[in-house]
């Protein structure tokens, strides 16, 4: 019996441990911050790109801006959570806005 | 059961070490997959090591004496609930505690701060070390679920000593504290790897984890004293034994990083102090564990001489390296952002704060380890007795006491001598008032009217300070409890910190009142007769004798008059305990506000004849009662604010 429960732990806890070395979990995406920044310069869905190094949602556009991140979790699909979030963020903030003038100087 | 504890305790050796590799290594790769799994592993070695804890807890509820640990630690007459005390009452127990405590702690750290913060990695790696250590350290030479060389059909039971109350909270809340230290360690410790050590937010962190565990070893430190008090039986509180003072070492160094980490959030100063302090806390309290366990003192709360103190010492040494290595290495980072400008002004007053409580863990740390350096340089032990400490204590405390009455009012950058004058007005004229009082109505001219007079100082100081922020909300129209509790809300560091300072203050009140005013009078007396000691006479009534399979219990009523009227009954103790054979004496108390009257029964002839000691320590209970107040004071300081609504950040 205790042989028997032993072995149920000591499996268990492996599987639990090495689980994200060769599972899909969503804590892997989950915990990266993705940064928004493209979002206030109303870039398209299509030119967001999660650099999964960094963890951050980025455009090419708009590099070299000021980067903002948000504490978010990509927890489901990742295509539908970058969707999800864009539309948060727009409702939240209102539509599109018009960048200002330091930050167009800033754009180059 | 018990092969499933040691196999708990073995795979959480093996989930800590996998823990402090795949951390280290992922982050070097920046793999997040592998950064999980580290993660995962701290988590489950907390599972594990939980698993161990309720094997062992199931062994000593159900007497199962085939183990030694169960033999040594409990009795099947004991109450049940020092059975469940008996968990940390022996080494092996409270090693795995200490283990458990660690765990949870780090499980509740890997979900407080997100992995993304860029030294968690590193600070889950040196508590998943350090978790291996434990593991390996019950698994080589306390291991508590090993076999007892014969077959018992009744337990040891254990020190007699140990059945209190105090046993249920004292041991656990000093390990927890001990352990808690480990996490502000790791966390600095990787701030300065990452160079993360200039975060401001990082800081507001790393400081509810040094309160939590100052909080944990204040809370165990008074407990205890307050168990000695009780259970000893010998009037006094606090011993300077080397076990007491190994905890409070720790403890003033912890004080001296709480006041230091203040500075370098506010200003960008101190960093330096903080990382000595951090890990010197923390190397402190594996100390206090290795003094305890090694065998390297001779201890009421010592456990003897085993292999456990070389590993321990081992584990220190490893430790210390590695602390001086990474703090040496990050000296770049630990350079102020400003600099002090006045020698009598808020920053300051900080420097001396932590001057303060360095120099005394120092002094402390010195007495303790008199007898082994004594040994080394001339060869013979000299030990430093209770009244070495007490000249120290005698000349540190006024000293605390003017820091604790100037520092609040002092300016930050520079204070005006006038306006320091013009803040010290009203605390000198309560101080002055106070020594005229106690000369006059006291025992004349002594150092306890210097005590009291500085005490009146440092309280009159605090309680303006809440008067002025009071007064000036109460100008805004708010009606007074809502000024008050509005004006500690709005800055609950600084007025918790207040209250914390008012607790410290009614603790010396006690603690001077019973050094120094205490009186105690040793008399024989046959059933009928009196004695008067200070305004009680205590009649002594008759005794008795039970007899039962744990001990002898001698007891004798004496009735306590005051101004001629019956006030109270008490009913000291003296009880012969069979498992050790010895004599444990079961004090009689009436505590109040203004004394205790404190009775210990020292024999009871067979014609009734007792020897008692009566004692009268005044002022005692405003050291239990600053105990409370300095705890409120801690949590209003640490309580959780508001919780930040998510909002968008600049990166």
């Amino acid at each position: 019996m205790n042989i028997f429960i032993m072995l149920i732990l000591v499996l268990g806890v492996t599987g639990y441990v090495t689980y994200p070395l060769w599972g899909q979990t969503a804590n892997v995406r989950k915990r990266r911050p993705l940064a928004f920044s493209p979002l206030r310069y109303g870039a398209d869905l299509d030119e967001l790109e999660l650099d999964r190094t960094t963890g951050r949602l980025a455009a090419e556009d708009f590099g070299g801006m000021g980067a903002v991140e948000l504490p978010a979790a990509a927890t489901r699909d990742e295509e539908d959570e970058i969707e999800r979030r864009v539309r948060a963020f727009r409702d939240k903030r209102g539509a599109k806005r018009t960048a200002t003038t330091r930050e167009k100087r800033n754009r180059g | 059961m018990a092969e499933i504890g040691y196999t708990a305790i073995f795979f959480t050796w093996v989930a800590g070490v996998y823990a402090a590799v795949v951390l280290l290594w992922g982050k070097a790769r920046d793999n997040q997959r592998m950064l999980e799994s580290g993660r995962r592993a701290v988590q489950a070695a907390a599972f594990l090591v939980t698993v161990s804890v309720l094997a062992l807890l199931y062994l000593l509820l159900t007497h199962d004496f085939r183990y030694q640990y169960v033999y040594d630690t409990t009795s099947t007459f004991q109450p049940l609930v020092y059975h469940i005390s008996a968990l940390w009452q022996g080494q092996e127990g409270s090693i795995l505690f200490w283990l458990w405590c660690l765990s949870l702690l780090t499980v509740l750290l890997a979900w407080r701060r997100s992995a993304a913060h860029q030294e968690m990695p590193y600070a889950l790696a040196i508590l998943g070390a350090l978790q291996a250590f434990f593991a390996l350290l019950l698994m080589m030479a306390a291991n508590p679920f090993a076999l007892a060389n014969q077959i018992y059909t009744e337990g040891f039971g254990g020190n007699p000593l140990l059945e209190n109350p105090g046993m249920i909270y004292h041991p656990p809340t000093v390990l927890a504290g001990y352990a808690a230290t480990a996490l502000p360690y790791a966390l600095f410790m990787a701030a300065l790897i990452t160079g993360k050590v200039k975060d401001k937010s990082w800081l507001r962190g790393l400081r509810s984890w040094v309160i939590l565990a100052w909080l944990l070893l204040t809370v165990g430190i008074v407990l205890g004293a307050q168990w000695a008090y009780v259970e000893l039986g010998w009037g006094g509180y606090w011993g300077w034994d080397p076990v007491e003072n190994a905890s409070l070492i720790p403890w003033l160094v912890n004080t001296a990083l709480l006041h230091s980490l203040m500075m370098q959030e506010r200003r960008g100063i101190f960093k330096m102090w903080n990382a000595i302090l951090v890990a010197a806390t923390f190397l402190l309290c594996i100390f206090a564990t290795w003094l305890t366990r090694g065998g390297a003192i001779n201890s009421v709360h010592a456990f003897g001489t085993s292999a456990i103190g070389d590993i321990f010492l081992l584990g220190l040494i490893v430790l210390a390296i590695f602390s001086v290595l990474v703090i040496s290495n990050s000296r770049q980072l630990l350079k102020g952002d400003a600099e002090i400008d006045g020698l009598v002004s808020r920053e300051a007053s900080f420097l001396y704060a932590i001057l303060f409580f360095s120099i005394a863990a120092f002094l402390v740390f010195l007495g303790t380890m008199f007898p082994a350096i004594s040994q080394t340089i001339w060869g013979r032990q000299i030990t430093w007795g209770a009244d070495s400490y007490d000249r120290i204590t005698r000349f540190l405390a006024p000293v605390l006491l003017v820091l604790l009455g100037v520092c609040p009012v002092l300016s930050w950058r520079r204070t005006r001598a006038r306006e320091l004058a013009r803040s010290l007005v009203f605390p000198l004229a309560a101080a002055l008032i106070t020594a005229l009082l106690v000369t006059l109505f006291g025992t004349g001219l002594t150092y306890g009217v210097l005590a009291f007079a500085l005490v009146s100082f440092a309280g009159a100081t605090i309680l303006n300070e809440f008067y002025r922020g009071w007064r000036l909300r109460m100008g805004k129209g708010e009606n007074a409890l809502i000024a008050l509790w509005r004006l500690i809300l709005r800055n609950r560091q600084r007025y918790g910190g207040y209250v914390v300072h008012l607790g410290v203050l009614l603790m010396v009140v006690g603690i001077t009142g019973q050094a120094l005013y205490h009186s105690s009078q040793q008399v024989a007396l046959d059933p009928g007769e009196s004695v008067t000691v200070g305004p009680y006479t205590l009649q002594y009534v008759d005794s008795g004798t039970e007899e039962s399979v744990a001990k002898r219990r001698f007891h004798a009523s004496l009735q306590v008059y005051k101004n001629g009227q019956p006030v109270f009954v008490l009913q000291p103790e003296r009880n012969f305990h069979w498992n050790v054979q010895q004599w444990v004496s079961e004090v009689a108390l009436h505590a109040t506000p203004a004394e205790d009257l404190y009775v210990i029964l020292y024999t009871i002839e067979d014609n009734g004849l007792a020897t008692f000691e009566v004692l009268i320590n005044p002022l005692m209970s405003w050291l239990w009662i600053g105990g409370i107040v300095l705890v409120v004071g801690t949590l209003l300081a640490v309580w959780p604010a508001q919780l930040e609504r998510p909002s968008v950040r600049g990166a």
